[in-house]
């Protein structure tokens, strides 16, 4: 048992986590967390754990404790993962890392704001941040983000493309993220998203 | 703007959770209309876009308002003074869709094995057995008796599958229940009830609640197990044309399965609602 994963099974960015465990096969422990409408991520018994109050957290046995979805998945991939078989040499692997926690930060909105409310329409710029993905693998043909395997950066980006159903976008107009997403889907220990139908 | 529809106005609304509201005015919509609700020094308060006071109540952990003038009082669930229950609130969820197709959704057994696979239903054990649709008039509800449907994991408990039991009971046009044996105690009955708040015709929010006889699960396992379902259904309805709900026997093509539906639908009709129906012009 290499940690325990903070998970709540509708979270987006939990989601990134459980799949890139799932992809790995790491054996681990997971805490399911009461977020809506619970609350418990706001208690100060959560807060003093993880400071932004949100999900995912990650914590190891020896102390090591993580918040940010993509910093879990580089921990699990360098540290974890004997093999390290979604571990890019490509240092680009860092720029999709951080283009899914920042510019598809919006489809989280987007996705928060359709099931639940809100008051911005964050949909323009996630569908803005999609579109860059799609030109990105429009370049060479490309198969995955870099090169010929997937890395955690694919898996960092995933979910908010396959999820974009959730709030109104279908994915008619990314031809090329949907057989990025198809290839994705295939491969061993791939793990759903509740609502995410295995197909298209 | 309201909708003129005077059997939707006369019906009583889940509008929030009775927690999550303060002093602070707490905005909202119904029927098309913008209303407002708070809970100050004196209790609680509500005003529609007038700034007409409207009438609350509050059970079930919930808030409730009516923009017209219900005949009836709010469903009551015996199963919410049972002081062994195991009370779940999951939630509030938006459904770009009509609230009555979301009713119809939760009475449809058939999607079990495909949006719920190995949940709720797996293939190729498919088929809904006969059950008994029933109009009970004098209490206005409609239920659909006798219902049973494999189910592999039918709650957090389940591990085995079961041939589940269940009653559904749509006691208005916005509310449907249903009671289903409780796996870990099989002499009783759980309970779960979708109370949904029409904000549009085909834009609406709902909140499922549980009172279950679970002495087993953590709150949180029986609480997510309901939301991944939920979250499921809510593609499927999203995903359904048109958004609204027909009730022309003519528009979509029902099979015995659906006896349930085809019973809500004409219920509806019978009643005269029109919010959130396929034949509604707007107002």
């Amino acid at each position: 048992m290499i940690g325990t994963l903070h998970d709540w099974e509708l979270d987006d960015e939990a989601y990134k986590v459980r799949l890139g465990l799932a992809l790995m096969g790491l054996a681990h422990a997971r805490v399911a967390v009461d977020v809506r409408p619970g609350q418990e991520t706001e208690a100060p018994a959560f807060r003093a754990r993880n400071l932004l109050a949100r999900l995912p957290l990650w914590e190891e046995p020896g102390g090591v404790a993580l918040r940010d979805p993509q910093a879990i998945l580089a921990r699990l991939a360098w540290h974890h993962d004997p093999a390290r078989r979604f571990w890019s040499e490509d240092p680009a692997q860092a720029d999709w890392l951080f283009f899914a926690a920042r510019e598809l930060w919006a489809a989280r909105e987007a996705r928060q704001a359709a099931l639940f409310g809100g008051p911005a329409d964050h949909a323009p710029a996630a569908r803005a941040a999609l579109r860059l993905l799609e030109e990105h693998m429009a370049d060479r043909g490309r198969d995955w983000l870099l090169g010929a395997a997937p890395c955690i950066a694919d898996i960092a980006c995933f979910p908010a493309f396959q999820l974009s159903r959730d709030w109104g976008l279908d994915h008619e107009e990314f031809p090329r993220l949907r057989r990025w997403a198809r290839r994705l889907r295939a491969l061993p220990g791939f793990l759903r998203m509740p609502g995410v139908p295995d197909h298209g | 703007m309201r909708t003129r529809d005077r059997v939707a106005l006369d019906e009583w609304y889940a509008v929030a959770s009775a927690d999550e509201l303060g002093p602070a005015p707490w905005p909202t919509r119904l029927l098309g209309e913008d209303i407002t609700l708070a809970r100050t020094p004196a209790g609680l308060a509500a005003h529609d876009a007038a700034g007409a006071p409207l009438p609350l109540r509050e059970r079930y952990g919930l808030v409730f308002t009516t923009l017209g003038a219900p005949r009836g009082e709010i469903v009551e669930i015996a199963e919410a003074v049972e002081p062994d229950r195991r009370f779940v609130p999951c939630g509030w969820t938006l459904l770009r869709a009509s609230g009555l197709r979301v009713v119809e959704n939760f009475l449809d057994m058939a999607h079990f094995p495909y949006v719920h696979a190995d949940i709720l239903g797996a293939e190729p054990r498919t088929e809904v057995a006969p059950y008994r649709v029933e109009f009970r008039r004098e209490a206005d509800e409609l239920w659909a008796r006798g219902c049973r449907f494999w189910q592999p994991r039918a709650a957090a408990t389940d591990t085995t599958g079961t041939m589940m039991e269940i009653d559904y009971r749509v006691p208005s046009p916005f509310v449907v229940m249903l009671y289903r044996v409780a796996p870990s105690q099989p002499h009783r009955r759980d309970c779960i009830a979708l109370f949904i708040q029409p904000m549009e015709a085909t834009l609406c929010r709902a909140v499922p609640l549980m009172w279950l006889a679970d002495d087993i699960s953590t709150h949180t396992a029986m609480l997510h197990f309901e939301q991944a379902i939920f979250l499921q259904d809510r593609v499927i309805v999203e995903n359904q044309r048109p958004l609204a709900l027909p009730l022309d026997p003519r528009a979509e093509i029902p099979t015995r399965a659906d006896s349930s539906s085809v019973a809500y639908r004409r219920w509806l009709k019978e009643k005269g609602l029109r919010f959130g129906t396929a034949e509604w012009t707007g107002a």
